[in-house]
């Protein structure tokens, strides 16, 4: 009964802890537990991530088993200085964006940053089209726009990350970042106008 | 609550999540196990092997460097005969 007490309790606080306190313990007690509870917050995100830019579960399975144990291996690293759901979806997205570099030496990831670095005009596509369009229509289109583009957009509207965010996980500044956003919106608009001739 | 498609493609994303849970924290587990295993091998080998280097290297120096020490051991070899229970 006691046993069943402690277990209950040890329970609930676990779950109440915050992820910066949960890796304080872990790295303090190497209590597995620990280790655990951020996998239970954390995997079926990094799992969807990761079978969204992969498109393949066995690939998306293998990914986030090996981005777990980076993120194990390198816990100690974690400076805090932002978010830890910042810090392990960089993880996944360097990880994704590199293997799948790795595998089809995708051109368009290799001249992006090459091309319209001059154009500052603004975008003048509304953050609303994106937000209310059709779920669908969405995965196709950003199936078929470059990876670094869907990621971006990804980090911005699905992971709701900040700009400073954004320029922390891709190494950029954040005058950069803005243009590979609009860079990416108008990416996504053309090929929707290809798809849909709305 | 305005609508956002992103996370509704993020909820149809992690729809097979549930089905593939187990076998990826196994996995996980699996992983770690070894990572330690290899680390308490580390942890139990490297020390020993450091010092038995460190033995061979001092056992060696003196050998090369005293004179003194190598005329000692010929005059212990001209006191006790080499093979002591032969008749000469």
């Amino acid at each position: 009964m006691n046993c069943y007490l402690f277990a209950l309790l040890t329970k609930n606080i676990t779950l109440t802890i915050s992820d910066e306190e949960a890796i304080d313990r872990y790295l303090q007690t190497q209590n597995q537990s620990y280790f655990d509870l951020l996998y239970s917050r954390y995997s079926s995100k990094i799992f969807g991530k990761c079978i969204s830019i992969l498109k393949d579960e066995e690939k998306a399975e293998d990914a986030t088993q090996e981005i777990f144990v980076k993120i194990l291996l390198n816990l100690s690293k974690f400076s805090g200085k932002s978010k830890f759901s910042t810090w392990i979806y960089s993880i996944t997205y360097n990880f994704c964006i590199d293997s799948i570099r790795k595998r089809k030496k995708d051109k368009s990831i290799l001249v992006e940053d090459m091309t319209n670095e001059h154009d500052t005009a603004d975008d003048g596509i509304e953050d609303q089209f994106l937000l209310e369009l059709n779920v669908k229509r969405l995965k196709i289109i950003l199936d078929k726009i470059p990876i670094t583009d869907k990621a971006i957009l990804l980090m911005k509207y699905q992971d709701e990350m900040s700009i400073r965010e954004i320029s922390e996980v891709l190494v950029k500044s954040e005058s950069a970042i803005k243009m590979k956003i609009k860079r990416a919106k108008q990416k996504f608009k053309k090929v929707y106008k290809e798809n849909y001739r709305e | 609550m305005s609508k956002n498609s992103f996370k509704e493609l993020a909820k149809e994303d992690q729809k097979h999540f549930d089905e593939k849970d187990r076998k990826i924290k196994e996995n996980i587990n699996h992983s770690i196990g070894f990572l330690h295993f290899i680390g308490d091998m580390i942890e139990l080998f490297v020390p020993r092997v450091v010092q038995i280097f460190l033995g061979i290297s001092s056992a060696k120096g003196p050998k090369v460097n005293s004179d003194e020490d190598e005329g000692s051991r010929l005059s212990d070899v001209q006191d006790n005969p080499r093979y002591p229970n032969t008749l000469e």
